[in-house]
C-alpha cells in the first residue's frame, strides 16, 4: 500500500480575482498585484542544489501521450502532472528519488533514481485490466480535493462511448449535457447551455481550434466523431487564465494522435451512419497518423426510391440529405525535445434536390432544370510544434485555421429547342452565403520552477473575417440576353483579437493551494478598439477528514456574438463581431464549494455559483433569424444573471462507473426593450436538473449502460388570453379590429417536465483477428412524450361540424430502438 | 440476456403498433388567466370627438361569438385634472364603442386626463395621460426618390423637419394618408365626357421604413421616434413609402407629438401584428397602461399638412 502523501501540487488549475473593465487604473493595479505575487512566490527559493526530472508519459502500446498523469516523488511527497502533450517536469533536491507515476486505467510505476543532475525520463504506461486494484491506488494522487480548480469536469472518452445515444450515434456534446450545470436545448439537440449562459458563450476547441458550428442535422448530432477523440473536458467556472473569449464554458476536445507502434483500426455500422478509423505508425516510434471518417447514408439508400418517385411524375431527379466528418492527424517526433503535429477536421451537411423535366410541345423540345442545395460545414486545421526549451520550460507554438460557412443555392433554367436551334431560354439563380473564418497564431509556455509552482503563460493573435450574409443573383431572360449577375448584402468585416495570459498554480502551504492568473484581451474592429483585463483566481483549502473547501472568481469577455434560434440548431446561425453599436459581452462569476473523495473512488463535489453577464445579446421583440437587413438593428443587449447549486458524484472506473448530478438553478435576463424592461426567466431556466449515468460491465463480453434525466420544463412565451385589438386611431375615425393574444410576460409558461431513460447493451466478442461488438439499445425507453413545441390548433368534429381550439404539446422522439455493429482490429 | 433483449425489442415493436403509443401530440391545459376589461382609446388634439372601445378578454381556447366581445353595459368616464369631463355613451354594435358627445377643444395641451371604465363582473380599469404640446414643425416635404426597398422597388419619402424642445422627452409619430380623387363622369349636351373631381378618399399608407435607424413602425400605419437621440435639436424625420412620384396624388401628413405610453403600445402592437403567425419570430410582450386591464389610453397632439 502507498503511504498517504502530503498534499502535492498536481493539476494545473486557474483563475480569478476581480472583474473590472478597461480602465488604465484597473490594469495597473491588477498587473502590479499579479507580478508582485508572482515574483515573490516563484523566485523566493532556498539555495539548496536542485535538479529536474522531465520527460513524457505515454501509453506503452500506442505511444499516445497521457494527459494529467500524476508524477510524484514518494520520498518528499512533491508532485506534478503531465500537461496536454504528456510532458512533465519536477524539480527536486539532489537526493535519492522514488518517482511514482500513475494514471487512471494504467499500472502505476515507481522509478527509483539518484538525482545528481537533470534527468530526462520518458515513462511508458501499461494499461491495466479493468478490475485490478492498482487502478484504485493510482487515484490517490489525483483526487478531486487536491485540485484547486473548480467547475472543471473530465469525462473519459470510454465512458462517453458507453452512454446510450439517439440512433446509436455516440455523441460527445450530448454526454456533456448530462453533467450538472449544463442543459441541452430542445429535445435531441446537441447545444450546450452552461450555468444560465447562451449557446454562443461556449468555446468549443478541437485540438485547440475553435469550432463554430458543432452540430449536424439541425442539432441532432454533434460534429465530433467519438472514435477520433482522445479526451474531453468541460470548464464551466473557475476559468484558468489561458482561456478567454467566451463567457460560459470551455469545451476541450483533443483528437487521438495515432498509434506509434502498430497499425489498428476500428469502425461501426449504424442506423444513421458508418464510421471507420485507421491509425498506425509512419515511422515506428517516431511518427504516426490517424484518420477517421463518418458519413450518413440515408440518401444513398433512399436514392432508388426517390428517383423512381420522380420518374412516376415524369421527371428525372434526385434529392437527399447527408453529412460527413473527416478527422485526420499526423505527428512526428524529431527528438525528445521537438515534436510536430498537424491535425485537420472537415465536416459538411448537405441537402440537395436536382430535377430535370423534358417534354415535347408542338415542334419544340423543352428542357426545364431545377437545382436546389443547402450546405454548411466546418473546416479546422492546426499545425503545432512542441519544443522543450529546458527541463523546466515547455513551449507549444500553434498556427490554426477555422472556418464555418453556410450557403444555399436555388437555380432554374428553361429552354426550348426547335430543329436543333434554341428558340427561347431563361435562367435564374439565387445564392446566399454567410460564415466566419479565423486565422490564428498562438504560443504557450509551461514553466515548472519547483514543485510548488506550475506556471503557464503565452499569447495569441486571431484575425477574424465575418461574412454577415451575401446574396448572389443571376438572371437571363432570353437567348440574346447575356445574363446579369448581381451581389447584394452586408460587407465582410475583418477584426483582430489579441490575448496575453499568465497563471500560476501555487501550493502555498500543505492546506492552501491557489491558482491565480490574469488574462488580457483586446479587439479591434473598424477602428474601434476594446481592451479587457480579466483577473482569475481559484483557491482550495484542505479541511479535516479529507474535505476541501474551494472558491473561485473569474471574469470573462466575449467579442463575438451568435445570432441563433434557441429552439433548434439551424445552420443559419450567424457569428458576428462586436461593433461600435454592439458591445462585447462581459461576465463575472464567483463559486464556492466542497469536494471530497468518498470511499475509494467516488468523487463528490458541491458547488454554489453566482454569475452576472453584461451585454448579452438577444433578438429584438418580433425579430427573427429570417430577416436579411442590418443585423445590428435586430438585436438588443442586456443583462443576465444566473445562480445555483450543483451536486456531483462521479465514479470513473471499475466494473460499475458513471455519475449522478443534480442542479438547482435560476437564470434571468433583463433588457431595456424586451418584456417592457422587466426581468424574465431565461428560456433555459431550469429549477431542477437531475441525471444518472451508469454503466456496468458484467464481464469482458457483456456490458449494460443506462442514463436517466429529469429537468424542469423550459420556459416559453404563451398568450394568456385573447381579445379584439383595435385598428389605427386617426382623426377620421377609421377603425377595425382583429383577434390577438395577450402576452403579459416573456417566458410566462413552462413546458411539462422533461424526463427520459436511455438504455443500451453491448455484446463484445474477441474474434481471431478482430474484436466485434453488437450494440442494442433504446432512446426514450419508456416512451415519454417530452415537449418539443406547443401548437395552438383547431380540431374539427366531423359529426357536429363544430370547431374547437386546443393547445397541443408536440413531441419529437418516441421510443427509438437502435442497433449497431462495431469492430476493432 | 439475448432472450431478454429479443423480448424487449418485440415488446417495443408491438407497442408501437398502437396509434396512441407513438402519437407525438398531447392536449394540454392552457395557462390560467384573469377575466379583464379591455379598453382602447386614443384622443387627439384638436379633435372634437373621442372614441373608446370597451371589450373583454377570453381564454385562448374559448370559442367566442362576435357579439360576445363588446361590453355594452359599461360605464366609461373621462376626467380632466381630476374633474369629470364627460360620460361616454355606448354605440350599439359589436365593437363596444363608446363616444364623447362632440365638443370643441376636448383635449387641451398640458392637461392631465384620466379614462375610467367599469362593468359588472370586472375590476374597474383606468389610465392617466397628459396631452402633449404640439410639434414645432418647420416644414413637410415629399421626396420622390428615396432609394430602393429590399426587393429593389423604388421608394419615395415624406420628410418632416421639426425642432425638438430641449430637456423634455418627446415622442413623434407621422402617418401618411393618400388622397385619391373621387371622380364623377358627366356628359354635356354634345355627348362630350366631362370629368369632375368631387372630393377625395383618404387611405392611410403603411410606411415601409425610415432612413432614421431609430424610427419604429407603429400600429395601423405610423412611424415613430423618440427624441432621446436628438434632444433639443432640429431634426429631419422621414417615412419611406412606395413610390408615388409622377402619380399626381396629394398626400396628407399627420404629424403628432404622442405620449410615451402610446409610443410603446404602438410599437409593441405593430410587432405583435407582424409576427402573430410566425413561429420563428421572437415573442412580443403586449404593452398596456391600464391598471387592472388590458389596452391603452393614449393621447397625441396632431397637425395635418397637405403636400403635393
Amino acid at each position: 500500500m502507498q503511504q498517504p502523501l502530503p498534499n502535492n501540487s498536481l493539476h494545473p488549475t486557474n483563475p480569478i480575482i476581480h472583474s473590472p473593465p478597461d480602465t488604465c487604473n484597473t490594469l495597473n493595479f491588477v498587473l502590479t498585484l499579479f507580478f508582485l505575487l508572482f515574483f515573490h512566490t516563484v523566485f523566493a527559493q532556498g539555495p539548496a542544489a536542485k535538479f529536474t526530472v522531465s520527460g513524457y508519459v505515454s501509453d506503452a502500446a500506442s505511444g499516445e501521450r497521457l494527459i494529467g498523469a500524476t508524477v510524484v516523488d514518494r520520498r518528499s511527497g512533491q508532485g506534478t502532472v503531465s500537461n496536454t502533450y504528456g510532458f512533465y517536469s519536477i524539480t527536486l533536491p539532489a537526493d535519492s528519488v522514488a518517482l511514482y507515476v500513475a494514471y487512471i486505467g494504467y499500472e502505476a510505476q515507481t522509478i527509483p533514481l539518484m538525482l545528481h543532475a537533470n534527468r530526462s525520463i520518458n515513462v511508458n504506461m501499461e494499461a491495466s485490466a479493468v478490475l485490478k486494484e492498482v487502478e484504485i491506488v493510482a487515484d490517490k494522487y489525483e483526487r478531486i480535493e487536491e485540485r484547486a480548480q473548480m467547475g472543471r469536469i473530465d469525462v473519459p472518452i470510454a465512458q462517453i462511448k458507453q452512454i446510450p445515444a439517439l440512433l446509436g450515434e455516440k455523441d460527445v456534446l450530448k454526454a456533456l449535457q448530462l453533467l450538472p450545470g449544463v442543459s441541452g436545448g430542445g429535445e435531441g439537440q446537441s447545444g450546450l447551455y452552461v450555468r444560465g449562459g447562451g449557446p454562443d458563450q461556449n468555446l468549443i476547441l478541437l485540438d485547440g481550434v475553435p469550432v463554430y458550428n458543432a452540430s449536424h442535422l439541425f442539432g441532432f448530432f454533434s460534429v465530433f466523431n467519438a472514435d477520433a477523440i482522445r479526451d474531453v473536458s468541460l470548464t464551466k467556472g473557475g476559468f484558468p487564465a489561458r482561456f478567454g473569449g467566451r463567457l460560459s464554458s470551455v469545451v476541450e476536445i483533443n483528437m487521438k494522435e495515432g498509434n506509434e507502434n502498430e497499425f489498428h483500426g476500428e469502425g461501426s455500422v449504424g442506423i444513421v451512419a458508418s464510421k471507420l478509423t485507421l491509425e498506425g505508425p509512419i515511422t515506428k516510434g517516431k511518427s504516426s497518423f490517424i484518420v477517421s471518417g463518418r458519413r450518413t447514408y440515408i440518401d444513398l439508400l433512399a436514392r432508388p426510391l426517390i428517383k423512381s418517385g420522380f420518374k412516376s411524375d415524369g421527371s428525372e431527379g434526385v434529392a437527399g440529405y447527408y453529412f460527413y466528418d473527416l478527422n485526420a492527424k499526423v505527428n512526428h517526433r524529431f527528438s525528445d525535445k521537438d515534436r510536430l503535429f498537424f491535425s485537420f477536421y472537415t465536416g459538411k451537411d448537405k441537402f440537395y434536390l436536382d430535377l430535370k423535366d423534358r417534354y415535347n410541345y408542338a415542334q419544340a423540345r423543352n428542357e426545364y432544370d431545377t437545382e436546389t442545395g443547402l450546405g454548411w460545414g466546418n473546416l479546422t486545421a492546426a499545425l503545432r510544434w512542441n519544443h522543450v526549451l529546458s527541463p523546466r520550460l515547455f513551449a507549444n507554438a500553434t498556427l490554426t485555421y477555422s472556418r464555418y460557412k453556410f450557403n444555399t443555392d436555388a437555380a432554374s433554367s428553361d429552354r426550348s429547342i426547335e430543329n436543333g436551334v434554341t428558340i427561347s431560354e431563361s435562367a435564374y439563380s439565387l445564392g446566399y452565403f454567410s460564415g466566419i473564418d479565423d486565422v490564428a497564431a498562438k504560443v504557450d509556455f509551461d514553466f515548472l520552477p519547483n514543485p510548488q509552482h506550475y506556471i503557464k503563460f503565452g499569447g495569441s493573435a486571431i484575425v477574424h473575417t465575418f461574412y454577415p450574409g451575401r446574396f448572389d443573383t443571376y438572371i437571363k431572360e432570353s437567348v440574346e440576353d447575356p445574363g446579369t449577375s448581381a451581389s447584394i448584402g452586408q460587407p465582410n468585416v475583418t477584426a483582430g483579437e489579441l490575448a496575453l495570459y499568465a497563471e500560476d498554480d501555487w501550493k502555498a502551504t500543505d492546506r492552501l493551494r491557489l491558482n491565480y492568473g490574469i488574462h488580457i484581451s483586446s479587439f479591434l474592429v473598424k477602428g474601434n478598439p476594446y481592451l479587457s483585463v480579466q483577473p482569475r483566481l481559484n483557491m482550495r483549502y484542505l479541511l479535516n477528514k479529507g474535505w476541501a473547501l474551494k472558491g473561485a472568481f473569474s471574469t470573462m469577455r466575449q467579442y463575438i456574438h451568435l445570432l441563433t434560434n434557441e429552439t433548434i440548431g439551424l445552420p443559419t446561425d450567424l457569428w458576428l463581431p462586436t461593433t461600435a453599436v454592439v458591445k462585447p459581452q462581459d461576465s463575472w462569476q464567483a463559486a464556492l464549494g466542497l469536494a471530497k473523495t468518498i470511499g475509494k473512488d467516488y468523487e463528490f463535489s458541491a458547488e454554489a455559483y453566482y454569475k452576472e453577464m453584461k451585454n448579452v445579446i438577444a433578438f429584438r421583440e418580433g425579430a427573427s433569424l429570417f430577416q436579411f437587413d442590418d443585423w445590428q438593428s435586430r438585436v438588443e443587449q442586456g443583462d443576465g444573471t444566473a445562480y445555483g447549486l450543483e451536486l456531483f458524484v462521479q465514479k470513473k472506473k471499475g466494473r460499475f462507473n458513471g455519475w449522478v448530478g443534480y442542479t438547482l438553478s435560476w437564470a434571468w435576463r433583463e433588457f431595456d426593450n424586451i418584456n417592457l424592461g422587466r426581468r424574465y426567466p431565461y428560456k433555459f431556466d431550469r429549477r431542477h436538473d437531475f441525471e444518472i449515468v451508469g454503466s456496468y460491465k458484467f464481464n469482458d463480453r457483456v456490458s449494460l449502460s443506462a442514463t436517466w434525466v429529469y429537468s424542469t420544463g423550459n420556459a416559453v412565451t404563451l398568450g394568456t388570453s385573447k381579445y379584439q385589438a383595435p385598428g389605427p386611431y386617426t382623426s377620421d375615425g377609421y377603425y377595425y379590429s382583429y383577434e390577438t393574444t395577450h402576452t403579459a410576460e416573456r417566458n410566462n409558461f413552462r413546458y411539462q417536465s422533461y424526463h427520459r431513460l436511455d438504455v443500451g447493451v453491448d455484446f463484445t466478442k474477441q474474434k481471431k483477428r478482430h474484436q466485434r461488438t453488437w450494440s442494442f439499445g433504446a432512446y426514450n425507453a419508456y416512451n415519454r412524450k417530452n415537449p418539443f413545441f406547443l401548437l395552438l390548433d383547431k380540431d374539427y368534429d366531423n359529426q357536429t361540424g363544430k370547431q374547437t381550439s386546443v393547445l397541443k404539446q408536440v413531441s419529437l422522439f418516441p421510443v427509438i430502438p437502435y442497433v449497431a455493429y462495431s469492430f476493432k482490429f | 440476456m439475448r432472450n431478454l433483449l429479443l423480448l424487449l425489442l418485440i415488446s417495443t415493436s408491438l407497442a408501437s403498433c398502437d396509434e396512441d403509443f407513438l402519437s407525438q401530440t398531447l392536449e394540454i391545459d392552457p395557462p390560467e388567466y384573469d377575466k379583464q376589461l379591455v379598453m382602447h382609446g386614443f384622443g387627439a388634439h384638436p379633435d372634437s370627438s373621442f372614441n373608446v372601445y370597451l371589450t373583454r378578454n377570453f381564454g385562448i381556447l374559448e370559442n367566442v361569438p362576435d357579439t360576445a366581445w363588446a361590453i355594452p353595459n359599461g360605464l366609461v368616464e373621462l376626467y380632466e385634472e381630476g374633474q369629470k369631463k364627460a360620460t361616454l355613451g355606448y354605440v350599439p354594435g359589436i365593437n363596444g364603442r363608446y363616444v364623447v358627445p362632440t365638443q370643441a377643444g376636448l383635449f387641451q395641451p398640458g392637461k392631465r386626463y384620466e379614462l375610467r371604465a367599469e362593468a359588472p363582473g370586472f375590476d374597474a380599469v383606468s389610465a392617466q395621460q397628459v396631452m402633449p404640446y404640439p410639434v414645432q414643425v418647420d416644414s413637410v416635404r415629399f421626396r420622390p426618390s428615396a432609394g430602393l426597398d429590399a426587393d429593389g422597388t423604388k421608394l419615395s419619402a415624406v420628410d418632416v423637419f421639426l425642432k425638438d424642445e430641449p430637456g423634455v422627452e418627446h415622442f413623434y409619430e407621422i402617418r401618411v394618408v393618400i388622397l385619391y380623387p373621387i371622380i364623377e363622369f358627366h356628359y354635356d349636351g354634345q355627348g362630350n365626357q366631362i370629368i369632375d373631381t368631387v372630393g377625395y378618399q383618404e387611405y392611410t399608407i403603411e410606411p415601409i421604413d425610415s432612413d432614421d435607424p431609430n424610427a419604429e413602425l407603429t400600429f395601423g400605419g405610423g412611424i415613430a421616434v423618440s427624441d432621446r437621440f436628438f434632444d433639443g435639436k432640429s431634426y429631419r424625420f422621414s417615412a419611406r413609402i412606395y413610390n408615388y412620384a409622377n402619380t399626381g396624388y396629394r398626400f396628407k401628413v399627420r404629424v403628432r407629438s404622442v405620449t410615451e405610453e402610446y409610443f410603446l403600445w404602438g410599437i409593441s402592437a405593430q410587432r405583435k401584428y407582424d409576427t402573430e403567425d410566425f413561429p420563428f419570430a421572437d415573442p412580443v410582450t403586449t404593452y398596456t397602461n391600464l391598471d387592472k386591464g388590458i389596452g391603452l389610453f393614449g393621447l397625441g397632439n396632431e397637425q395635418v399638412f397637405v403636400v403635393e
